[in-house]
């Protein structure tokens, strides 16, 4: 089963987005419509109201993929919530963490289970305690990435505005801006 | 939530007509305005003058300063967990951020970018630039996109300097009294920080930021990500994660504390992401640098 989440995982990669959420259970979270394609003009399934408990098959951008026990399609991805999960202690085995990479990755389920100890570092009490660390802060520039280096991504740029009243190029009426 | 805002504005008001202008570090202008100086009686219009001025104040800080307190704030999260000791990791996730600031206004700041060695689920940003995710947030992400959506979060805090925002109306001298703690700090004993400091960055970062300021960073970090050509909805991913684990897991106390519930981050963003209809598609490669620095780590 798991070989065979994983390859299906392969093949979805180029055409999907990565969160390969497979048979994870979920709600609807507002009234909305379930449609035939992952396209708002899409033809339009049925409606699918409030707390309609749902599966997810998998995610394409702004819209999942999912199956409710009469119909198949896909809604908007924002008016969906995944099923709560107990990150350690309820479900040692399946904490939400490994399930959802685990499937993305085909990366292998640890075997030891997670036991519910305290959980180290960043805690408020360990923030308050903390001692400042400026070698750490200093270390941090061995791994620094200059403004000039060669993009190895592969990704192309997009042209995309703030939202109205975000941002700091919409406020170019302030003359201490300083951006450009 | 606006009334809270109006109450800090208010804050900032008394505290910048009770301290005198001389101020410790230069360059940065208080703006015109001067209606602080009118006394008792305030009205409505001179609160958003006032609000405007301060907006200003806050923007137009001097660029060294904002680097030095944020040097400040990282070496004191930094003293509460330390990076991972993953070189291969730490040179990923700094290239991928670079590549998401240098899709904003400030991508000359001294970028720094840091997984921390913690279990918690969080992330944090520091002014000038220091950007940190813990290992607990980052195993639970699902590819390169949702990783950039948290970095751009967090970016859009620097690019609107909302903790030294945050910290100003912690500091009973608002702006003033953060920079002059600031200044103590590295003029007085070089590389050593002033308790005072340390216990303000320690205050801010327990309480948060405010929290219309986390919304904003949603709908930014959702911009920056998708001009660096990430997939737009990888934040909702993300805070779907997050909504999904039981939110008196130890592991988000702190997070829960200083950030609006994930369900309501999703509601806000809800109307923000309805310009980005048109799917984006991953790549191989995006995947295979993932899995081999962040998923298949041991």
């Amino acid at each position: 089963m798991r070989k065979l989440l994983y390859f299906s995982t392969l093949i979805f990669v180029c055409l999907t987005s990565s969160l390969s959420a497979a048979d994870k259970s979920a709600v609807i979270s507002r009234d909305t419509e379930l449609f035939s394609k992952p396209f708002k003009d899409a033809e339009t399934i049925t409606q699918l109201s409030t707390q309609t408990a749902i599966i997810i098959l998998k995610r394409k951008g702004g819209w999942y993929q999912i199956k409710t026990d009469t119909n198949e399609g896909w809604v908007r991805l924002t008016h969906v919530r995944l099923a709560r999960k107990n990150k350690a202690q309820q479900d040692p085995d399946n904490n939400v963490g490994e399930i959802l990479s685990g499937l993305a990755t085909g990366r292998e389920k640890s075997d030891q289970a997670t036991t519910a100890t305290a959980v180290k570092g960043l805690s408020e009490e360990e923030l308050r305690n903390a001692e400042p660390d400026v070698d750490a802060l200093n270390a941090l520039d061995n791994f620094a990435v200059n403004e000039n280096a060669d993009n190895e991504s592969g990704l192309q740029t997009h042209k995309v505005d703030y939202l109205a009243g975000d941002g700091p190029e919409i406020k170019k009426t302030s003359p201490n801006e300083e951006d450009e | 939530m606006k009334f809270f805002l109006h109450l800090t504005s208010l804050l900032f008001l008394v505290s910048f007509s009770l301290s005198t202008p001389a101020l410790d570090f230069g360059g940065f202008g208080l703006g015109g305005g001067g209606n602080e100086e009118e006394g008792n009686s305030i009205d409505i219009g001179e609160l958003f003058d006032g609000i405007k001025d301060i907006s200003r104040t806050i923007t137009g800080i001097d660029e060294e300063a904002e680097i030095e307190i944020g040097r400040d704030a990282a070496a004191v999260l930094l003293g509460a967990s330390k990076p991972v000791n993953d070189p291969d990791l730490q040179r990923y996730v700094n290239k991928v951020g670079r590549w998401v600031v240098n899709q904003t206004s400030r991508p000359h700041l001294p970028w720094r970018f840091a997984v921390l060695s913690s279990d918690h689920v969080n992330a944090f940003a520091t002014p000038g630039g220091n950007i940190f995710i813990t290992d607990g947030l980052l195993r639970t992400l699902n590819g390169e996109a949702e990783l950039a959506a948290v970095l751009a979060h967090e970016v859009a805090h620097v690019i609107q300097k909302h903790h030294i925002k945050a910290m100003s109306s912690l500091n009973t001298s608002g702006l003033s009294g953060v920079l002059k703690l600031a200044g103590q700090t590295s003029s007085g004993q070089s590389n050593q920080l002033t308790t005072a400091m340390v216990g303000q960055v320690k205050d801010m970062y327990l309480r948060g930021l405010d929290k219309d300021d986390e919304f904003e960073a949603d709908r930014m970090g959702v911009v920056i990500a998708s001009r660096a050509g990430y997939d737009p909805f990888a934040l909702v991913a993300v805070l779907q994660t997050l909504d999904s684990i039981n939110p008196e897991d130890s592991s988000l106390a702190l997070l829960y504390k200083t950030h609006p519930p994930a369900s309501d981050r999703l509601d806000r963003l809800d109307s923000s992401l309805a310009q980005f209809e048109d799917p984006v598609e991953e790549s191989p490669l995006l995947e295979k640098r993932f899995n081999t620095y962040v998923a298949r780590r041991p």
